[in-house]
């Protein structure tokens, strides 16, 4: 067991639980104290963890960008639990989702970060704020205190930092891993490897070889729809079925011929 | 490397202001273009022609008050115009202004600091030329919505409220066959880098029939549905029910004033250029001199060529991107405002299947071409053709659009409740 990692989860977990929005008497400035200190551990931590890694110093550039993008990452998802307002939430959310598209194109995952942005900024949280906003009144009003309150804060917190801790300890066990260093050929090299595996066997395909030339886009089509077929096709399946129903669900009863026209009398 | 950079660097810097400057002499041009088409003169006293009309714009925007009302939610309401003006400027960065340029040209030696550095060869004339650039496209177009909303709501008045809420909605809807027709074109090219596919278009349809292999020959379509799109993304009129001044006064930037609206009126702008300049690389052909580059090259245009052919490719690029700009001017001091219900039915109940057939004939031709059963890229013309054919037919048979419905009221002058005098005390 890792001690440095377990302390630095603990007050992980002591911020946000000062941090989650309370009625009265908040300990906002002390939990984001805690956070600070956290966040500044769990830093020194990963930087000491780093150089213990062999080559690191190579990606040094892009560690900067790592550690930026992931304190803005982490800050804004602190932010999506605690900040006492839903819209605000919605909209650290799209924060997150930016930090993390940021942290794909570090990855070498463009298509990843641009589908990100696409699926969740553009669509999902879209809809949020829409539905929040709808649900709340607009300008510089209070909002209800059932919105405002966390329900169990102790409970939750305690739930999601055990997990946490446990996965950290796995993920930081024995050698460090090489997500932190920059090796750009290591997933495109693997996805060649078996995008020709995959396509020495079939003519019709064969056209788009992969070479060396080829894209994380193009390499990502021909995983997709040779080895991935099967998965592929059964979320396009589980979509159409979900559109489906949703269609069935939002329709409108539509009353009968006779029965149109017949307004109902004001009450007043 | 370095090299590439610096030369992206000023480019980016150059181009960057240029675009500022033409986005406020667009403003001159839209007055002038509502003056002609309303048979008015237009803005004419400051200046020779009313040319520093722009300018003068620019100070009374700078000297007007800077209002909040008591009511909005401050953060937001600083954030609102940042928020719209960032993804609206940020969408120059993959559009391809100019080939590949191959000079190598050598700056002189006299220059302070940069003096004999040489242009690296064969640097594109574009900010990124990412391999997801359609989708960055797409992505910036998805950002853009937020900047609307927020200042619909951070107002905390209902004018701006309605009007944001609109603009959600109205956006969302139109994003669906915005990206398939985007789609479907990529698909075709076999690529998503905006250079390349621009490359591509550059062409004939055959020796003999000199129609340029343009996408918007190929498949025009697909250039209908991403015009109508782009015109809703942008918030302009037909479908500019987000700021309808006869029902919203001003819409989400009603309670707007000084910088903060220009800030909005810039990024209106921006995102017209964008628009165009996206329309002219995936549809227009680009840099594509048409016919005229069998003179000059004796064959299809190139895409490196040196400082000259650079120039000629920004120009013809540029007067593409004016030219759709007056037609998206055009369109607006032409077309009646829609009605909310009738935005609504255009997108989900035509522009969405027929996006979607637009995409499954340009699969079909990717595989046939494939296949090898077909090559020249004249099918995928009469594919459209027959599609919008078959919408008509199969259009004949579909349940009919809920129209509004006359509902006796109580009460109502024109539309009585049966037994109600008109008074409502029965």
């Amino acid at each position: 067991m890792d001690y440095a990692l377990a302390v630095a989860t603990a007050l992980g977990a002591l911020s946000i639980y000062l941090l989650l929005p309370r009625g009265r008497g908040s300990l906002v400035k002390t939990g984001a104290l805690v956070g600070v200190l956290t966040l500044g551990a769990a830093m020194l931590y990963l930087l000491r963890w780093a150089g213990l890694q062999e080559g690191v110093s190579q990606g040094a550039g892009l560690n900067v960008f790592f550690c930026l993008f992931a304190l803005i990452a982490v800050i804004s998802a602190t932010a999506v639990i605690c900040h006492p307002r839903p819209l605000y939430c919605a909209l650290y959310f799209v924060l997150l989702t930016l930090a993390l598209a940021g942290l794909f194109i570090l990855l070498f995952a463009q298509f990843m970060a641009i589908v990100l942005i696409i699926i969740y900024a553009g669509a999902i949280l879209v809809t949020y704020v829409f539905v929040i906003m709808l649900a709340s009144p607009g300008g510089n009003v209070t909002v209800a205190d059932y919105d405002r309150v966390t329900t169990n804060p102790l409970l939750a917190v305690l739930v999601s930092f055990v997990l946490l801790g446990t996965v950290l300890q796995l993920m930081f066990i024995g050698k460090p891993r090489a997500f932190m260093a920059a090796r750009p050929a290591g997933p495109v090299a693997v996805g060649m490897a078996m995008g020709h595996k995959i396509l020495a066997g079939k003519p019709a395909l064969a056209d788009p070889k992969p070479t060396s030339k080829m894209g994380v886009m193009e390499l990502l089509g021909v995983n997709l729809y040779s080895q991935y077929a099967l998965p592929l096709e059964l979320a396009g399946i589980l979509l159409t079925i979900s559109l489906v129903g949703a269609v069935m669900i939002a329709r409108k009863n539509e009353p009968a011929a006779g029965v149109l026209g017949t307004g109902q009398m004001p009450t007043e | 490397m370095v090299g590439t950079f610096i030369f992206h660097l000023i480019f980016g810097l150059v181009l960057f202001n240029v675009l500022l400057g033409i986005v406020a002499y667009l403003i001159l041009l839209e007055r002038k273009t509502a003056a002609w088409i309303q048979d008015r003169i237009g803005p004419n006293r400051v200046g020779p022609k009313g040319l520093m009309q722009p300018l003068a714009d620019g100070v009374k925007f700078i000297l007007k008050e800077e209002f909040m009302p008591a009511n909005a939610d401050r953060w937001l309401f600083y954030l609102a115009p940042i928020v719209i003006i960032t993804p609206a400027l940020c969408g120059f960065a993959v559009i391809p202004w100019g080939g590949v340029l191959a000079a190598g040209t050598r700056l002189p030696e006299w220059l302070p600091w940069i003096g004999g550095w040489a242009f690296p060869h064969n640097v594109p004339v574009m900010l990124a030329n990412p391999q997801v650039g359609v989708l960055v496209v797409i992505a910036i177009a998805g950002l853009s919505i937020y900047g609307v909303v927020l200042a619909g709501w951070a107002s905390g008045s209902k004018y701006s409220f309605l009007g944001g809420m609109r603009a959600a909605a109205q956006m969302i809807s139109y994003e669906i066959p915005l990206i398939l027709s985007l789609l479907s074109v990529a698909v075709v090219a076999g690529t998503m880098r905006l250079g390349t596919i621009a490359q591509d278009q550059v062409g004939y349809f055959s020796t003999v029939f000199v129609l340029p292999q343009w996408n918007i020959f190929i498949q025009p379509l697909a250039f209908i549905l991403f015009v109508t799109c782009i015109f809703a993304e942008a918030n302009r009129t037909p479908f500019d029910l987000a700021e309808c001044e006869s029902e919203l006064v001003g819409g989400y930037h009603t309670e707007y004033s000084s910088m903060k609206f220009a800030m909005f009126f810039l990024a209106e702008y921006s995102a017209m250029i964008t628009g165009a300049a996206v329309a002219v690389a995936l549809f227009l052909g680009g840099w594509h001199l048409p016919w005229l580059d069998k003179l000059l090259y004796g064959g299809a245009q190139p895409m490196s060529t040196g400082w000259a052919g650079m120039f000629l490719k920004l120009v013809v690029f540029g007067a593409k991107v004016i030219l759709f700009l007056f037609f998206y001017m055009w369109v607006r001091w032409t077309l009646p405002r829609f009605r909310f219900d009738q935005l609504m039915n255009l997108a989900w109940r035509s522009l969405i299947p027929l996006s979607l057939g637009t995409f499954l004939m340009a699969g079909i031709f990717v595989y046939l071409r494939q296949e090898g059963i077909i090559e020249h890229r004249g099918w995928l013309l009469l594919g459209n053709i027959l599609l919008v054919l078959g919408a008509l037919v199969v259009g004949r048979w579909l349940p009919s659009t809920p129209t509004n419905q006359r509902v006796p009221v109580a009460g109502s002058r024109y539309n009585k409740w049966p037994g109600v005098s008109s008074t409502g005390n029965a």
